[in-house]
C-alpha cells in the first residue's frame, strides 16, 4: 500500500494573550492540592494563554489556509477534507460541522467534507487513521486537508484538575507522494465506560423551565470517576498503545528518537517523561508556559515547533501520542 | 482483511413503540395541517422516543443486529456513529460510540463518528468503514450505527410550509469482510460546501450558546429552493456508477431516504417496488435522517429480492453532502 505523507502542518494561535492568574481569579476553580506534592493552581507551569471571540470555524479556516499554502497544493488538489476539532463549534453537532464551510471558503471544490468526531483529543488520532486508510485504499484520494478549530465558551478555559486551555487552530495536508513526515502507523484504544469523565452538557441537557446559559457549554468533569478509573490507568494505556503500535511494525522503544506530547501541565510532562525515561531533548515540552493545551491541536503545534526548532530530524522516528478526554489512549508513528 | 468482498453481514432498524399522528403533532406545534400539506409529506405517523438518551436506541439496534448476525460484541474492532441528531452530551466533545462500547461489551473495537452529512452520513461511514477494513489488517467487522430523536417540539420542518416530518428511530449494520451477505461494490459522497448550513441547529453552539428559541432543527429555505434535491440523489448514483467503470452492472432496485412523499416520488418517478417501500415507511416512520436508508433496506429485503440484484442506495442530503452506495444481494 502506499505511504501517506504529512505534507505540511500549520497552526494559527490569536495574538491576544491572558494571563493565567487572572483566568483563576475569574473562573471557579476548586481550591486545594491535587496530591500530596502538587498544587494545581501553584505548579500548572502555564503564565499565560491564547484568547479571541473570533469564532471556531474563524480559527480553523486560518490554520487550514496556512496549511494548504504551506503545503504547495492549490485548493483543487484536494479530495478531502476532515474537520477533527473535540469542542463545541459554531453550531450544533453532530448535524453540523466546520467542513463544508471550510471547503466552502477555501475553494476545495474537489473535495469531500466531513468530520470525525471521537470525543476527546483522540479525534486528532482517529482522523489520521481513518483518512490514512482511505487514502492507502481509494487511489481518487490523493490530498486531504485535516484541520481543527477550538475556541473555548466563556469562563472555561480552566479543565481542572488537567490544564488551562489556549485558542486556536491547527492543519495538516495529508499527500502520498512527499518525503517527509511518514504515517507509519496510528493505533487507539476506548475505554467506552469512561465516556463521560468528560463532557459537555449542552441545551438538551436543559431540565424543564431552566435558563439557558453559556455554562451549559462548559466542559465538566465527574471527579470520582476521573479519579477512579482514569488516574490508575493512564500511563499504563499510555504504554500500551505505543507498545501494540511498535510491535505491528516490529519495532521497539528503542527506535523512538522523539516524542510530541499533550501540552497539560508541568507535572503530567513529569510523570510522562519519568515514566519513559526522556529527557527535554526527547519531548517537546516548550509550548507550556504560553500556551498551555489547545485540544486536539496540542499534537500539531507540537510537532510544528519541534520540528521548526530542530528538535526533529530527517528520518527521526517521531511517536505523537495523547490520551482523549479520559477515555482513549492513541498514538502515531511518525517518519520525519 | 479476510477476503476482498468487503459489505453488509446485516442490518437492523429499531423503532420506540410510542406514536403520535401527524394532526397531533402539527396542531402541538401550533402549525396548520392542510390535505395539501398531507398529501405532500406522506407522513401519517412517527415513532417517539421517551427515554433518557439515544444511545437507548442504539444500544437495542445493536444488540439486535449483534444477535442477528451471531457475533460477539468482541468480535468488532470499530464502533462509527452516523447519527445526525444530538445525543446525551454535546458532539464532538462526546461520541455516542463511547457509551455503546462500553454498553455493548465491545472491548476490541475503537469508537468514532462521522457528522455533518445528514441523511447522506451513513454513504460517508460506509465509505471510512470500507478504508479501514482494507487498509488494516487487524481490522474486519466494522458496526455502524445511527440513533436519532427530534428535539422536542420540533418534529415539523420549515413550517409555515413544512418540508418534511422528523420521526425518531435507530439503525445498525455490520460492515464485515468475513463472508458478508451483500457485496458493497462501491461508496461515493459529494459534498458542495456553499450548502454547510442548509441543515442546522442554530442556537446551543458557540455562536448562538444561549438561543434556546434557536435550538431548532431548520431549514435554510432559500438555499433549499434553489437545490434539485431529488436530482442530486440520482446524480450521486451516476457519479458513482461513473467511478465503477462499467463494472456496476444494472440497477434493480433504487432506495432513497424518506424526506417527504414529493422527495420520494421527484427521486423515483416511475414509482416501482422501492418507491412504494419509501412511501410505507415514510407515512409510518417519518423522516429519521440516515437511517431512512437502513429501514428502506431492510423492507426491500423482507419484500424479496433477488440473489444478485444490484440495489443502489442514493441520498441528497438537500443540497450539502450527497452520496451512494451500490450493494450486490
Amino acid at each position: 500500500m502506499d505511504t501517506i505523507n504529512i505534507a505540511a502542518e500549520a497552526f494559527y494561535l490569536p495574538p491576544e494573550k491572558r494571563p493565567v492568574e487572572e483566568i483563576f481569579r475569574i473562573e471557579d476553580i476548586p481550591f486545594g492540592t491535587l496530591s500530596k506534592h502538587i498544587d494545581f493552581k501553584r505548579d500548572i507551569g502555564i503564565e499565560d494563554v491564547h484568547v479571541t471571540d473570533e469564532l471556531p470555524s474563524v480559527l480553523a479556516l486560518k490554520a487550514a489556509r496556512k496549511a494548504l499554502e504551506k503545503s504547495g497544493c492549490k485548493a483543487e488538489d484536494i479530495n478531502l477534507v476532515v474537520d477533527f476539532t473535540s469542542i463545541p463549534e459554531d453550531y450544533v453537532g453532530p448535524t453540523w460541522s466546520a467542513a463544508g464551510l471550510v471547503q466552502h471558503e477555501l475553494g476545495l471544490v474537489n473535495a469531500l467534507a466531513t468530520a470525525v468526531n471521537t470525543g476527546g483529543c483522540a479525534s486528532y488520532h482517529l482522523a489520521l487513521k481513518t483518512v490514512r486508510s482511505l487514502m492507502q485504499t481509494d487511489p481518487s484520494i490523493k490530498t486531504a486537508l485535516l484541520f481543527a478549530g477550538d475556541r473555548t465558551p466563556d469562563l472555561n478555559k480552566t479543565y481542572y484538575p488537567i490544564t488551562v486551555a489556549s485558542d486556536g487552530g491547527a492543519a495538516l495536508v495529508l499527500t502520498r507522494d512527499r518525503d517527509r513526515a511518514k504515517i507509519l502507523e496510528v493505533e487507539t484504544i476506548s475505554i467506552g465506560r469512561l465516556h463521560d469523565v468528560w463532557y459537555v452538557p449542552g441545551l438538551q441537557s436543559l431540565k424543564p423551565g431552566e435558563k439557558p446559559t453559556e455554562a451549559h457549554l462548559h466542559m465538566f468533569t465527574k471527579m470520582d470517576k476521573f479519579n477512579e478509573g482514569v488516574i490508575p490507568i493512564n500511563f499504563v494505556m499510555f504504554r500500551k498503545v505505543m507498545a501494540q503500535l511498535l510491535a505491528k511494525l516490529n519495532l521497539t522503544f528503542d527506535d523512538v528518537d522523539y516524542y510530541v506530547y499533550p501540552t497539560f501541565s508541568t507535572w503530567d510532562q513529569g510523570y510522562f517523561k519519568r515514566r519513559f525515561k526522556l529527557d527535554d531533548t526527547k519531548v517537546w515540552t516548550n509550548g507550556l508556559k504560553h500556551r498551555g493545551h489547545v485540544q486536539e491541536s496540542d499534537m500539531v503545534i507540537n510537532y510544528a515547533e519541534a520540528s521548526e526548532a530542530g528538535a526533529i530530524k530527517k528520518g527521526d522516528k517521531v511517536m505523537v501520542v495523547s490520551n482523549g478526554a479520559g477515555f482513549a489512549w492513541s498514538a502515531a508513528l511518525l517518519e520525519h | 482483511m479476510t477476503s476482498n468482498v468487503i459489505g453488509i453481514l446485516n442490518a437492523a432498524a429499531w423503532l420506540p413503540t410510542a406514536t403520535r399522528d401527524i394532526a397531533n403533532i402539527f396542531a402541538s406545534e401550533g402549525i396548520t395541517l392542510t390535505a395539501e400539506i398531507r398529501e405532500q409529506l406522506g407522513v401519517e405517523q412517527v415513532h417517539c422516543f421517551e427515554g433518557d438518551s439515544p444511545t437507548e436506541m442504539a444500544v437495542a439496534a445493536a444488540r439486535e443486529v449483534l444477535e442477528e448476525a451471531r457475533l460477539k460484541p468482541t468480535e468488532l474492532q470499530a464502533i462509527i456513529d452516523f447519527s445526525t441528531m444530538p445525543q446525551r452530551y454535546v458532539e464532538p466533545a462526546w461520541s455516542m460510540s463511547n457509551e455503546l462500547q462500553a454498553e455493548l461489551g465491545a472491548k476490541s473495537a475503537f469508537t468514532l463518528g462521522y457528522s455533518g452529512g445528514g441523511m447522506s452520513n451513513l454513504h460517508v461511514a460506509l465509505k471510512f468503514a470500507i478504508g479501514l477494513i482494507k487498509g488494516n489488517e487487524d481490522v474486519d467487522t466494522i458496526l455502524l450505527v445511527g440513533a436519532d430523536r427530534a428535539i422536542p417540539g420540533n418534529r415539523v420542518i420549515s413550517a409555515p410550509d413544512p418540508v418534511s416530518v422528523i420521526g425518531d428511530g435507530a439503525s445498525a449494520l455490520i460492515v464485515t469482510c468475513r463472508g458478508p451477505e451483500d457485496a458493497i461494490i462501491g461508496t461515493h459522497a459529494q459534498t458542495n460546501g456553499a450548502n454547510h448550513d442548509i441543515l442546522n441547529i442554530p442556537g446551543g453552539g458557540i455562536k448562538h450558546p444561549t438561543a434556546l428559541d434557536r435550538y431548532r432543527l431548520t431549514i435554510d429555505t432559500e438555499k433549499f429552493a434553489a437545490v434539485n434535491a431529488p436530482a442530486l440523489a440520482r446524480q450521486a448514483g451516476e457519479n458513482l456508477m461513473r467511478e465503477l467503470n462499467g463494472s456496476g452492472g444494472e440497477i434493480d432496485h433504487h432506495i432513497g431516504a424518506n424526506f417527504s412523499r414529493s422527495d420520494v416520488m421527484a427521486f423515483q418517478p416511475d414509482g416501482g417496488n422501492a418507491s412504494g417501500i419509501a412511501l410505507d415507511t415514510l407515512s409510518r416512520c417519518g423522516h429519521m435522517h440516515a437511517n431512512d436508508l437502513v429501514f428502506n433496506y431492510l423492507a426491500l429485503k423482507q419484500a424479496g429480492v433477488e440473489a444478485g440484484a444490484r440495489v443502489l442506495l442514493a441520498s441528497h442530503g438537500l443540497g450539502f453532502t450527497a452520496g451512494a452506495t451500490l450493494l450486490e444481494t
